[in-house]
């Protein structure tokens, strides 16, 4: 079996999780193998967590003032908990052809998939409600966040399949007109956009409230580009042919790929978008090793 | 080098073909899908690298592999001498054998045999030593291990065709044998011949001494035509009470084209009596038939004539015809017999065809010296001890027949005796169903046509009664004095009795029967068996022989036996001449010896003591006529020598066609090959360059 050798952690291959072909299955696997994710609601309200004391403001509710801490200060103070309800996660997976791209027996798409399915059993033990949008140019399905959704997500999940030219600015617009209340939002895609655009596209998700995290998911021949024969590459979404001589041209395209990783990662980090680049040889728990990391750093900075 | 077939170079243009395709056609065929062109099309394109030619090798070798095919199908042939490698190694004994039979004739075969001869003597230095064999039926060494170049050159002008036919085993056997006695290291073997397929019969004796070079220089000539008459079958038949003789002509066309309408010529006594056409398809035999003609005299002479092409010595066929003679056998009765004594036997001896017999009978007890003139046999038929008896002895001893049957009035006294194997004894008889023959002697010439199954049973002949005869002995003549038999049982009775004998006396035989051949006795003579045995005995006795009407070239005939059996009667001790067909007399004197046919046409046999003569017809061999080729090769190998030396190849260049050199050189198909395989291993490299492909798509290299 490959795995990566990270502190803590033995990380199995997406190759061979490839392989169990039961999305559910997949994702137990994955999560079951992992540590419980501690990540925190993004609502304050009633919990038995205490988070804070802030002043009391008229129109606060006045059950909720600290009648102890008044009689030591004399001043109306209200706690504040953590909110323990649970969050809604929705998994936003971009299904567009470009996605459909293996090099090394998994392709973009069903890395994405699992890493969905996996993040989705994941937030299902942790009792958050679960949601799903597929997407190319436009929303190709929609799965409002439920507790009891996760069926229906997986089962959206597997049956996705890559039919159309990708667009990330009409299908997030109207996103935003749906997640009315606020959660995670996680995006996975290979973002073959201008970053300007596709930050453009997320801000109105993020403006709602929602925490976001950016999976950007390549495949390590897109950023290596180790071709050596030179040959016509046609592009997956439009069909366009263009002759490449690979040894010519591979310095070039390593440096624009980098360019535009690095131009993504920025304007995510400028605009407190959780963004992490992985590629399909990357371990799915790996992923989700990164996801809850970035979550918990978030959480502190709240 | 030459070639061919240049016309294939044409195909040389498909050369641009591996070429346009390593330049187009790897990137039209790999079309790699790839999620997005977004960054490809951002970098600037230069056309000009996707040109550039990949893989050297691999090219080189598809192109080298065209190459080579293309250089095949031209049949390319080396057709310049090349530089000679034996005289480097010191003297050598060179056997040089040439061919003369006559197939030699055809056009100037002959000329270019004899100079090529002569170039391979020039080829020699000071130190080689030289053989010269003419080849024909047999061989000829003309000359033997000299370093006298010029005396072979002038026996190789002097040498003449001749009339027999290839045989290359005595030929070969005399160079062996050369090149065995030799003390020179280096040997070589110049067999100059037209290498017909006839003249060779594999001989696993035949092995040149281990090192020998053997150079075959094959005379020939690009589809010989040559039409043969192959054989004349002369068909008797009676015609108003005259023999009548119709002849007819076997042709074959050994030739690549038809022949039409060809004259064929009947002469007959060295005229033309009759003119026929005939055409024959090409490699096909057809025949011609005369119209018949009355033979007048004894030793016709007649030949059949066909047009006239390159080979001449095989258009003509000669051959003899002579009236048919009657056997004359001389049967002597017992005065005391019936009338009907000899029925069976005179009954049996009328109904016979080849020969023919005339049989004359008497009853007496005596017999003339006239009467033994006469006749080539006598038939004593159940008589008594002759009073000439040393008339008979002498008849005998002269090469005529005697027939003795011992009947039941065969008493012989002993002065006659000694013509007898054996001597008369008491009557035996057989009660219940009698005696048979059992123990046959089917070598004897009487008995060997009764040999095959089913060719004649004598078994069924039942025997009631028989003369018990002893076997005489006679002294060897040695220091020892040991007895021998006097003469050779043929035949027994079932309980060892003899039943025939015979004794030799001088030129001639006695046959003794010990049964009579009517029907008293034994029943034979209402056998169907009874017929032919008294021909054979008959025709044994007569020491008859059916007269050939033409002998072949490289036979060999006995003049006195030819004279004898002819009816040509010839004196002992006067000896006997021989006109060959160029007029050459060859006198015998004394004892006539044998003598080797070696001209085709009319050899006359004549007694010095009488005019009386005898023609006899020879012919060339026809096997001779026939092209087909030996491949030399074949014949290097089974010789057990080396290929012949390059030197062979320079004279072959200059006698041979370029078909020939082209196809006894062989070169493209090593070229053939050379090109497939390159094919085969520049697939195999390509293949393993290529890598795996997914579908259309391409995997890159791992970066794991």
């Amino acid at each position: 079996m490959e795995t990566h050798a990270l502190p803590g952690a033995r990380f199995v291959d997406p190759k061979v999780l490839a392989r169990i072909g039961n999305l559910e299955l997949l994702a137990k696997t994955v999560v079951d193998g992992f540590i419980n994710g501690l990540h925190r609601s993004p609502y304050f309200g009633a919990s038995v967590d205490f988070a804070e004391h802030r002043g009391y403001m008229p129109g606060d509710d006045i059950r909720r003032v600290d009648w102890k801490l008044y009689a030591r200060t004399d001043r109306y103070y209200l706690k504040e908990y953590e909110a323990d309800t649970n969050t809604n996660l929705s998994v936003i997976l971009d299904v567009s052809r470009s996605m459909d791209f293996a090099s090394r027996g998994i392709s973009k798409l069903d890395y994405g998939k699992y890493l969905c399915a996996c993040l989705a059993y994941f937030a299902q033990k942790q009792r958050d409600r679960i949601g799903c949008v597929t997407f190319d140019n436009d929303i190709v399905a929609h799965i409002p966040p439920s507790a009891k959704h996760l069926e229906r997500v997986l089962h959206t999940l597997d049956r996705a399949k890559p039919a159309r030219k990708g667009e990330v600015t009409v299908p997030m617009q109207k996103m935003a007109e749906h997640f009315g209340r606020r959660g995670i939002l996680v995006i996975v895609s290979d973002l073959y956009e201008n970053p300007e655009t596709v930050l453009e596209a997320v801000k109105p998700l993020r403006y709602r409230g929602n925490d976001l995290v950016v999976f950007h998911v390549l495949d390590p021949s897109e950023i290596d580009f180790t071709f050596s024969e030179a040959a016509s590459f046609q592009d997956l979404e439009t069909g366009e042919q263009i002759p490449v001589v690979p040894t010519a041209l591979a310095e070039q395209y390593r440096a624009l790929v980098q360019e535009h990783i690095g131009a993504l990662s920025s304007r995510f980090s400028a605009n407190r978008v959780d963004y992490t680049l992985v590629d399909t040889s990357t371990p799915l728990d790996y992923a989700l090793f990164k996801y809850l990391s970035s979550r918990q750093r978030l959480s502190r900075v709240r | 080098m030459a070639f061919l077939a240049p016309l294939f170079f044409a195909a040389l243009a498909t050369l641009a073909i591996p070429i346009a395709i390593h330049l187009t056609q790897r990137e039209r065929k790999q079309v790699v899908e790839f999620p997005s062109l977004m960054f490809l099309e951002k970098i600037p394109y230069q056309s000009v690298r996707r040109r550039r030619i990949r893989d050297w090798p691999l090219l080189a070798m598809r192109l080298a592999a065209i190459l080579l095919i293309v250089l095949a199908f031209s049949r390319p042939f080396f057709d310049r001498p090349l530089p000679a490698l034996a005289n480097a190694a010191g003297p050598r004994e060179v056997v040089i054998l040439l061919d003369r039979s006559y197939s030699m004739g055809y056009g100037d075969r002959w000329a270019r045999a004899q100079a090529a001869a002569r170039e391979a003597v020039q080829g020699l230095s000071r130190n080689d030593r030289a053989t010269l064999i003419l080849l024909g039926t047999s061989a000829q060494l003309e000359v033997r291990a000299t370093a006298d170049l010029s005396r072979v050159t002038a026996t190789i002008d002097a040498a003449k065709l001749s009339a027999e036919a290839t045989r290359y085993a005595p030929g070969l056997k005399l160079a062996q044998r050369v090149l065995a006695d030799s003390t020179l290291q280096n040997r070589e073997v110049v067999m100059i011949s037209d290498f017909q397929r006839n003249g060779w019969v594999r001989d696993e004796s035949l092995r040149l001494p281990s090192g020998t070079i053997f150079r075959p220089i094959a005379i020939t000539d690009p589809l010989p035509a040559n039409l043969t008459v192959s054989s004349v079958l002369p068909q008797r038949s009676m015609f108003s009470g005259q023999e009548r003789v119709t002849v007819a002509a076997g042709v074959i066309n050994r030739g690549p084209a038809a022949a039409s309408n060809v004259p064929v010529h009947l002469e007959l006594d060295g005229r033309s009596v009759e003119t026929r056409t005939i055409s024959v398809k090409p490699g096909e035999p057809a025949s011609v038939t005369f119209q018949p003609f009355t033979l007048a005299r004894a030793f016709t002479r007649g030949a059949v004539r066909i047009g006239d092409d390159r080979l001449k010595q095989d258009n003509v066929f000669y051959f003899v015809a002579s009236p048919a003679q009657r056997l004359p056998v001389f049967v002597l009765d017992s005065p005391r017999a019936s009338r009907e004594a000899s029925l069976y036997l005179q009954k049996a001896l009328a109904i016979g065809t080849t020969p023919a017999f005339r049989v004359d009978v008497r009853q007496g007890e005596s017999i003339s010296s006239a009467d033994l003139s006469r006749h080539r046999v006598v038939v004593l038929n159940d008589v008594a001890a002759l009073s000439s008896g040393d008339v008979l002895k002498q008849f005998v001893s002269q090469g005529g027949g005697l027939f003795v049957i011992l009947g039941e009035r065969a008493n012989w006294g002993t002065d006659s005796n000694d013509l007898l194997p054996g001597v008369p004894a008491s009557v035996i008889d057989r009660l219940g169903r009698g005696g048979s023959l059992a123990e046959l002697d089917y070598s004897h010439p009487i008995l060997e046509i009764f040999k095959a199954p089913r060719s004649g049973n004598l078994s069924t002949g039942r025997f009631f009664r028989y003369r018990a005869v002893t076997m005489k002995t006679d002294s060897t003549g040695d220091k020892t004095g040991a007895q021998a038999p006097a003469g050779r049982v043929i035949a027994r009775f079932d309980d060892g009795a003899v039943a025939m004998a015979e004794r030799r006396i001088g030129s001639g035989q006695v046959v003794m029967w010990t049964s009579t051949l009517d029907n008293y006795w034994n029943d034979l003579a209402l056998k169907a068996v009874y017929l032919p045995f008294v021909h054979e005995i008959v025709r044994h006795l007569a020491t008859y022989e059916e007269q050939a009407s033409w002998f072949t070239i490289g036979d060999v005939i006995d003049p006195a036996h030819l004279m004898r059996s002819s009816g040509v009667g010839l004196q002992s001790g006067t000896g006997a001449m021989v006109l060959t067909p160029d007029g050459r007399r060859m006198e015998q004197p004394g004892t006539p010896t044998p003598v080797q046919l070696d001209q085709p046409g009319f050899y006359e046999v004549r007694g010095r003591s009488n005019q009386a003569t005898v023609t006899i017809a020879a012919n060339l061999d026809t096997a001779e006529s026939d092209f087909a080729m030996l491949d030399t090769q074949e014949l290097s190998a089974a010789l057990a020598g080396r290929p012949g030396s390059v030197n062979a190849a320079a004279a072959d260049a200059a006698t041979i066609t370029p078909e020939d050199q082209e196809r006894r050189q062989n070169f493209w198909w090593y070229l053939l090959i050379a090109g497939l395989v390159l094919l085969g291993v520049e697939t195999a490299i390509s293949n393993r360059m290529k890598g795996p492909i997914e579908g259309t798509r391409l995997t890159p290299i791992a970066t794991e």
